[in-house]
């Protein structure tokens, strides 16, 4: 059964309606056992090992002079493509040495990276050797960018921050290094929101550099990293890396020290102070998710791990000292067999929770004093009800309001969820049965935690729901059911959350589609949740429990012996295998349960082969199989 | 409408000592289960019958042993109206309904209860819904409105227990319900519990019902005074002093 959906217009007016008709959604107190600790899954990686690889170099036209490129095709997948607003009126020329006839140029939808964008595309046989690449502009033509992959594919570009995010007025440092070749030179162009470029060289230390760089405007930066290297076969060549910087103030400051107590309902309590920012100009809701491991001496004295605790908070508007208080139950420090007087907290952080960019971490531990604290009188057997998740009491504002026609549906539900910046539902909606919803919620940018908030409020129509979700669709369903209260939590049934296509770590399209911004307009926006070192930090905010309620799939072209892509523009950007948007290895969730990979299915319509959405075999499965 | 599905009622056993306000407890079971009318505003009612008592009695205190089965308890409604329908009380109201946040506008998601509904207990039934464990509610919980509510009624009767499921969707089934009450003597029927003594007429409390209470009796004569007024009917006459004459002499 379905019911009517009124819901595209009331998100469409939800930038006027936020105001006025903000709902309060209740912020869960989450806790996660020590194996989620020991496991890192609750830690923010090292930053070493989140970044941008390309074996490509994305090039503005104007940087290429006289209008022409000369380079040598490797072994891999070699091509060139022409990214304009206009690019139908511009002319690509592209030859192999030694052979007079050129080589014709396609017109290929990059809709994947930019929606309506398209790209001239010239491909190169494996290992053609020398190629000339000509462009001319069209006298009215606007800004051009140059994709070029030449096939040597050993040689990559590595680039990553030094910390996760960045606040404005302290200075970040971004690391680059090579493989499969030795830096010439190279250089960081960092664009501000303003549209200035800064540029920054990089210095030639053998494969590796830094350069750093002190943002003075909040914002998304574009970060885009420019070598010239030498392969290992001496023949030298250009390599780009284009990432986002997000850019934020320092709205919460740890300060003091942390005070624990015990709760008249049992609970342990912990009162964090800090310093808050006072609202800034764009005004809207400011939500942090702050966390910590908590650690403790057993009857050994060894200092073993108790839990992770954490929870979503919104700041008021106000500036000044305020606390931030964060909850756990006490069964955890009996399971633990430690001593609640022994009692320290580790990885104390905060994040904004519009792409998890670090606002503080505490990286020293901090032993706390506490008045009295008692763990439960029976030691449980191992994790039981309550324990993870807990009735904080704290609100946060909601997003849209539910819709009015709807309130009376109840009912157990499956939604079925499209992802980012989409203008048409992708799912086969003839395969699913039952009862199930669409949610539909159109050419939006939104964080997890909005697009998460959303799905609250059209949940308050019913009673339970499951959620399947397609892309970002997955992510914001995980970031409901571990952060908020909702209809999310009630559902029965095998599989809370099934995810297609979702990037769970990120997808290096973020960054890209953030520079073409100036081709091609900034479409939806730029998206840093879904960049890798935004989902990095949102990952380390999803707690074992949460992953083991996912189910995913990942898809990817049909394999065949030549050139194999979903779209062929976007190709270039991932590593292979991809779905066009999503590499199979970035759809992966650490302890999630993996429903397989497929081939010969894509991210979304428009690319070579059909869309992963509308795979009958697999919605059939997520509709029988689904909690609702 | 009511529906009856054939709940079968076990009778009360009532015992009281006669001679004294000391408390007993009285008890009605319904021990057969039924379904519970989905979405019905009505619902349907499971009859507790409390049978009668040599002496007139009030209820002191009351507790509730209710077993539901329902995968969502929060679209239940149980109320519990004394025999004379005098009192009604919610004793469960969509448990865990709340506007936003956790159980949620749908009140309590779980499944079942198998609960001791008393005012004594430390944790209401409003605050004990979790995500997981069947059945939901179980133990020794408060209800939603005190069953102090029916303190100073009449319990001889047929208490109804009615059982709402305000959403349709989920239906679930009547399973067992035991209303206990304490209960004390209150000869005057005033719902203040009091003594309900056997030897009526000893005004003086001397053990004999001799010619110091005749006396007294006559002295109040035509009043309301309420040591002589043996029956309770406002004024001191003849019926009073026909129970003196019949208990003449001393007392058992």
């Amino acid at each position: 059964m379905r019911t009517i959906v009124l819901l595209p217009l009331a998100f469409v007016c939800s930038l006027s309606l936020t105001v006025m008709a903000d709902h309060p959604v209740e912020a869960k107190d989450i806790a996660s056992g020590p194996e989620d600790i020991l496991s890192g899954r609750v830690r923010l990686p090292e930053p070493g090992t989140v970044g941008a690889t390309s074996c490509t170099a994305l090039l503005r036209c104007d940087e290429v002079s006289p209008s022409l490129l000369e380079f040598t095709t490797g072994p891999g997948k070699s091509m060139a493509a022409l990214l304009a607003a206009d690019v139908e009126a511009w002319s690509l020329d592209a030859r192999v040495e030694g052979v007079d006839k050129p080589l014709e140029g396609d017109l290929h939808g990059a809709d994947a990276l930019v929606p309506g964008a398209l790209a001239r595309v010239v491909t190169f046989p494996s290992d053609a050797g020398e190629v000339r690449v000509s462009f001319d502009r069209p006298k009215t033509g606007g800004a051009g960018w140059l994709l070029l992959a030449d096939g040597e594919e050993e040689l990559r570009l590595f680039s990553h921050f030094g910390g996760h995010g960045a606040i404005v007025g302290r200075q970040v440092s971004l690391h680059t290094s090579l493989e499969g070749g030795t830096l010439i030179e190279g250089r960081v162009d960092l664009t501000a929101p303003d549209g200035v470029i800064h540029q920054r060289v990089l210095g030639v230390e053998g494969a590796s550099s830094v350069a750093t760089f002190t943002p003075g405007l909040v914002g998304d930066w574009t970060v885009r990293t420019i070598v010239h290297a030498r392969d290992h076969q001496g023949v030298e060549r250009v390599r780009t890396n284009q990432q986002i910087m997000r850019v934020v103030r320092p709205e919460l400051t740890f300060v003091g020290d942390v005070r624990i107590m015990q709760e008249a309902d049992g609970r342990i309590g912990l009162t964090i102070p800090v310093t808050l920012l006072p609202q800034g100009e764009l005004g809207g809701p400011r939500r942090v998710a702050v966390g910590c491991e908590v650690w403790g001496r057993d009857g050994s004295g060894e200092l073993v791990p108790v839990c992770w605790v954490a929870r979503m908070h919104q700041l008021p508007a106000a500036g000044g000292p305020a606390s931030c208080g964060l909850r756990f139950d006490p069964r955890w420090i009996a399971l633990a067999g430690i001593d609640p007087m022994s009692i320290e907290l580790r990885e104390l952080r905060a994040h904004g929770a519009e792409g998890f960019v670090l606002l503080d971490h505490d990286l020293e531990p901090r032993v706390l004093v506490p008045e009295v604290i008692t763990a439960s009188e029976t030691v449980p057997e191992g994790i039981e009800p309550g324990m993870q998740a807990g009735h904080s009491g704290e609100v946060v504002s909601g997003g849209a309001p539910p819709v009015d026609s709807l309130v009376s549906a109840a009912g157990h539900v499956l939604l079925i969820s499209h992802g980012y910046c989409t203008d048409i539902f992708p799912w086969q909606t003839s395969d699913f049965s039952g009862d199930f919803e669409l949610f539909e919620d159109y050419e939006q940018n939104l964080s997890h935690d909005t697009f998460a908030l959303r799905f609250e409020a059209y949940g308050r129509n019913f009673k339970s729901m499951g959620i399947a979700g397609h892309s970002q669709g997955g992510n914001a369903a995980a970031h409901l059911f571990t952060f908020y209260w909702s209809a999310l939590d009630w559902p029965t049934g095998d599989r809370r959350i099934q995810g297609v296509g979702v990037p769970w770590q990120g997808t290096a399209l973020a960054g890209n589609a953030a520079v073409l911004g100036e081709v091609f307009g900034v479409g939806c926006g730029t998206n840093y949740d879904m960049t890798y070192e935004g989902s990095a930090a949102w990952l380390s905010f999803i707690p074992g429990w949460v992953r083991e309620d996912v189910w995913f799939w990942t898809t990817s072209f049909t394999d065949g012996w030549f050139y194999d892509y979903c779209q062929i523009v976007t190709d270039i950007l991932l590593s292979d295998p991809d779905d066009g948007t999503v590499e199979r290895y970035a759809g992966q969730l650490d302890g999630g349960n993996n429903g397989g990979h497929k081939t010969g299915w894509c991210h979304t319509r428009l690319m070579r082969d059909p869309p992963q959405c509308k795979d009958p075999d697999r919605n059939v499965e997520l509709s029988a199989e689904a909690a609702r | 409408m009511t529906c009856f599905n054939g709940p079968v009622l076990v009778l009360a056993t009532a015992f009281l000592a006669t001679s004294n306000a000391h408390g007993s407890e009285l008890h009605a079971c319904s021990g057969s289960g039924f379904p519970i009318p989905d979405g019905s505003a009505s619902g349907s009612v499971a009859p507790l019958v409390i049978g009668q008592s040599e002496d007139p009695l009030v209820v002191v205190g009351a507790r509730l042993e209710l077993e539901i089965e329902h995968p969502w308890v929060g679209d239940l409604v149980v109320e519990l109206t004394s025999p004379s329908g005098a009192v009604t009380l919610a004793l469960i109201d969509r448990a865990g309904q709340v506007p936003y946040g956790f159980p949620g506008p749908f009140g309590c998601g779980g499944d079942d209860m198998l609960v001791s509904l008393e005012d004594e207990a430390a944790l209401s039934i409003e605050e004990v819904c979790t995500t997981t464990g069947t059945p939901v509610f179980s133990g020794v919980l408060r209800p939603q409105q005190s069953l102090a509510g029916f303190n100073g009624v009449d319990p001889v009767g047929t208490w109804s227990l009615r059982l709402i499921d305000v959403q349709s969707g989920d239906a679930g089934s009547f399973v067992s319900a035991c209303l206990r009450l304490d209960v004390e003597t209150d000869c005057d029927r005033d719902g203040v519990p009091d003594d309900c003594t056997s030897c009526a007429g000893d005004l003086d409390g001397d053990g004999t019902v001799d010619g110091s209470d005749l006396s007294a009796m006559l002295g109040s004569w035509g009043t309301s005074n309420q040591s002589a007024d043996i029956d309770g009917d406002g004024v001191v006459g003849g019926s009073d002093l026909s129970v003196l004459l019949g208990n003449w002499g001393a007392c058992p």
